[in-house]
């Protein structure tokens, strides 16, 4: 037997050990989350410079990088800290919503192309996503590049409860192109937050940070080119407890306005 | 719903089980094999999978006392079949990665004759979890039924990455150490 066998064969476990597995640790969690939570209060005032600290209500951090790790794969995985928003504190637009969600669950059929709980709204222009949900701390970016694009995504259960928002962006400049992601978890979201990124064969990631004339602090990881020249660039902010992404794609001609709509959009916070 | 409820619902083929699993313990499902897959929508077309496949087990089986167990193996099963398809291959590092510390369980080289079924390897995995504390064994099944990063299993147990490692290297050795002693040859 090889090890991708005995790897297989693991799902034979008893399944009460496979349930165990999955409940939480208990109170040595919860104090490693307190002390975490004081230590990084006190590294985020030593460390303001040189790392991803939050523009208020969380922040971004780097958990791993891994770059041709005797294969083909590469990546990197951030965690993310941020506090969940009440739904009460947004617009009554999201009770239509959570309707709709009720009535997604209730007429799924099992041969369903679509899994139920995504409510999605792709017709909206920027100002009527940012009005719909109605949450006065939610920035608005404020540019004049051609949106080509937008998309309010909610996400819910079967009883109509929103755990999280999503509003995706497009623009475009030129030959750059930009997606912007802001997004919100609510009381009703469970578990943690990571973003991971995959990257094709050969491509190397960078860290770095932008300082704002704000005194902000942007993550910023940058992708080396791909096969057919494309580079990226993606900044992280943690503001009022909101999620704020950045990507970036562009050819190295393009290289100082990519950097430069990335400073205009880490700027604004 | 009680899981048990949801097994009758199967049982009477009601389709509304689906959904009712799903609202349960879609999120868990979907990110179990988002950990393995890496993507999201393929994992959830895995946990879509998995939904379908368990309409076509239950009955015979009625999981009614873990049904999240049986739904997390049959979209582990999925998810790493996906891992091994050749259009996913770039992404099966993660895959190999784990497969190679498995490698280490192993107390003999391939040996088709002797070879355990699966009742018998079943057993023994089950005993020699028995004997583990129970925080260790949990590391040991985040990290080989659950797929969990070392990373993860740091934060998860409030500990540091090294320890994490030691942790699973030691278990590794017993596990090998402990087939061998009783006679198991994989």
């Amino acid at each position: 037997m090889r090890g991708s066998e005995f790897l297989d064969k693991m799902a034979l476990v008893d399944p009460a050990y496979i349930e165990a597995a999955e409940a939480p640790p208990g109170v040595k969690k919860k104090l490693w989350t307190l002390w975490r939570a004081a230590v990084a209060a006190c590294i985020c005032l030593a460390l303001l410079a040189g790392t991803a600290a939050a523009v208020g209500g969380g922040r971004t951090w780097l958990v791993e990088m891994f770059v041709g790790r005797g294969s083909e794969e590469t990546g990197y995985e951030l965690g993310v800290d941020m506090d969940v928003i009440p739904t009460s504190r947004m617009s009554e637009n999201l009770e239509t919503v959570s309707k709709a969600l009720v009535r997604q669950f209730e007429t799924t059929t099992l041969f369903s192309s679509w899994m139920p709980g995504h409510w999605m709204e792709k017709n909206f222009s920027v100002d009527e996503a940012w009005e719909f949900i109605g949450l006065e701390s939610l920035r608005k970016p404020s540019w004049d590049l051609e949106v080509w694009c937008n998309t309010l995504n909610v996400y819910g259960d079967s009883g109509g409860k929103i755990s999280s928002i999503l509003i995706d962006t497009g623009y475009r400049e030129g030959d750059v192109s930009l997606q912007a992601w802001a997004e919100i978890k609510t009381e009703n979201f469970a578990g943690e937050l990571h973003l991971q990124s995959v990257g094709e064969k050969g491509t190397s990631f960078e860290e770095i940070f932008l300082s704002t004339p704000g005194g902000n602090s942007c993550q910023v990881i940058s992708s080396s080119a791909n096969e057919r020249g494309w580079l990226g660039l993606t900044g992280y902010l943690v503001e009022n407890s909101v999620l704020y992404q950045l990507h970036v794609s562009y050819q190295e001609q393009d290289a100082a306005r990519a950097e430069e709509l990335l400073r205009q959009w880490a700027d604004q916070f | 719903m009680e899981d048990g409820q949801i097994v009758e619902l199967f049982l009477a083929r009601d389709e509304t089980a689906i959904g009712s699993a799903a609202e349960k313990y879609g999120l868990r499902l979907r990110a179990l094999a988002r950990r393995i897959v890496r993507e999201p929508r393929t994992a959830e077309e895995c946990e879509n999978d998995a939904y379908l496949a368990a309409w076509n087990a239950i009955p015979p089986h009625e999981p009614r006392d873990y049904l999240y167990a049986f739904l997390a193996r049959l979209v582990r099963n999925i998810a790493l079949n996906r891992c091994r398809d050749r259009e996913r291959l770039k992404r099966a590092a993660f895959v190999s990665e784990l497969s190679r510390e498995m490698e280490e369980c192993i107390p003999a080289p391939d040996d088709l004759e002797s070879r355990l079924d699966d009742m018998a390897l079943k057993e023994a995995l089950d005993r020699f979890l028995g004997t583990l504390h129970e925080e260790k064994r949990n590391i040991f099944l985040r990290r080989y039924w659950y797929m969990d990063s070392v990373e993860e299993i740091a934060r998860r147990f409030g500990m540091s990455r090294s320890r994490v490692k030691t942790t699973l290297y030691r278990i590794r050795n017993q596990l090998r150490e402990y087939l061998k002693k009783e006679g198991y040859a994989l």
